[in-house]
């Protein structure tokens, strides 16, 4: 081992310098002084590092910090319903559709003549469209869903309600359920802002998990596109 | 591409969420604010860091409520954040602001101690190693701190932080060089002891 190899290693991390370069290194350091010198400085600023004290932070002060995040988020929600009142529009009249929509490459659901049709016992997402014509915070949407029905991975949750926003233009609301056998009903959407709503229904289907009701299934893909 | 309705925590009041996400992040809270200390050497710095991140987090209900491993995921995550986004802009520039928050917490005084355990501690050590780190930039830095403070090896590092072992290690090495470059500029600190063969085995 000579200097320029021992003064290397100095930037190698202690863990990653193999047993016997360290023995070598060792053995350089009994003779020289220069790298028996820079290994001392290299130990103590490693000891140093080491010894950055770590600061206080109490339970309280986490408290603190977490109150501070909640304002600041709470204070952004504001500003944008203050934004959304000032604008004063009527959802009813610019939210024109409801569409269902693929938005995978595999379907998981039909819609044939005006009615949505899902494998039952099949945890699906459905695309659901909304068209709008200008972008609207502040909307609450609220969803329900027939008997047989409810949002996957939440057993019996059938109505689902919250305020959020529209842009203008598509807006895809994907809606995670799973639906039983023999289930047929009407889901609906409804949109509302500012005292003005607007409704949407759709009929449901689930057929059964059958051979002949998955190639039927498989065949009517085809004619999905459509609907409002 | 239609614009994507989130209707994830729909049913859940303002109250609720907050009790959740402070559920979910107290117990890392203590380990964040400490890194992000050390990331930033300054205790104000430390929580406007630590307060962004957790804002940020607050306001993607989706990426929170599934913790795999919260406290890797959430080193991850102040790393990321420092090192992306983090503008020094708000610190003053190389200033005593900078030392004088290390130098409150460094322990001993100086007195001719030659133990590098204990001269490590002192005060002017502290003060050179400050500002020798506050040289790097912030990726160098950040891998400095989590490596020889928080004690990670280079490999855990790069599983930790998602980055190749390679990124981790040169960022490593030079940020080591360049800290003990700096840190010796002003004469070797250890020209007054020498204690060196345990050294080499205990590691
Ligand atoms: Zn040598």
């Amino acid at each position: 081992m000579n200097c320029e190899i021992s003064q290397s290693l100095l930037d190698v991390p202690a863990e990653e310098i193999p047993a016997a370069a360290r023995a070598q290194i060792q053995v350089h350091l009994e003779t020289c002084a220069a790298c028996r010198t820079a290994w001392h400085a290299q130990r103590l600023l490693g000891a140093a590092l080491a010894a950055v004290p770590a600061p206080d932070f109490s339970e309280v002060a986490g408290q603190r910090l977490l109150a501070r995040v909640f304002a600041f988020d709470t204070r952004r929600q504001q500003h944008t319903m203050v934004a959304a009142a000032a604008a004063a529009v009527l959802v009813a009249g610019l939210v024109t559709a409801l569409t269902l929509t693929r938005y995978t490459q595999t379907p998981e659901y039909v819609f044939h003549n005006g009615t949505l049709i899902l494998q039952s016992e099949q945890p699906t997402t459905v695309g659901v469209r909304f068209d709008s014509g200008s972008a609207l915070a502040n909307v609450r949407f609220t969803i329900d869903l027939p008997q047989g029905m409810q949002l996957a991975g939440q057993p019996g949750l059938r109505h689902v309600s919250w305020v959020g926003e529209l842009r203008k233009g598509q807006n895809l609301l994907k809606l995670p359920v799973v639906a039983h056998a023999g289930t047929h009903g009407v889901l609906t959407a409804e949109l509302s802002q500012n005292g003005g709503s607007r409704r949407f229904s759709l009929a449901v289907l689930a057929s059964q998990p059958n051979p002949l009701a998955v190639r039927l299934w498989h065949g009517l893909t085809h004619q999905f596109d459509t609907g409002t | 591409m239609p614009s994507v309705i989130s209707f994830r925590h729909a049913q859940v009041s303002p109250a609720e969420r907050q009790a959740r996400f402070t559920a979910w992040v107290s117990p890392h809270l203590q380990q964040l604010h400490r890194i992000a200390w050390r990331f930033t050497g300054h205790s104000q710095d430390a929580e406007d860091l630590v307060q962004e991140l957790l804002l940020r987090l607050y306001r993607k209900p989706g990426v929170w409520d599934k913790p795999e491993q919260p406290g890797i995921w959430l080193i991850r995550s102040l790393h990321n954040l420092y090192v992306d986004q983090w503008r020094r802009t708000r610190r003053q520039p190389l200033s005593n602001r900078h030392n004088l928050d290390w130098d409150e917490l460094a322990g001993m005084a100086d007195s001719g101690e030659t133990d590098p355990e204990r001269l490590a501690h002192s005060r002017e050590i502290q003060r050179r190693l400050s500002a020798a780190m506050s040289t790097l930039s912030q990726e160098q830095r950040a891998i400095l701190v989590l490596h020889d403070m928080e004690g990670h090896t280079a490999g855990e590092l790069s599983l930790l932080l998602k980055l190749p072992l390679g990124t981790v290690k040169s960022r490593l090495f030079r940020a080591r060089r360049q800290v003990r470059e700096i840190f010796l500029k002003h004469g070797n600190p250890a020209a007054g002891f020498y204690v060196l063969s345990d050294e080499l085995e205990a590691t």
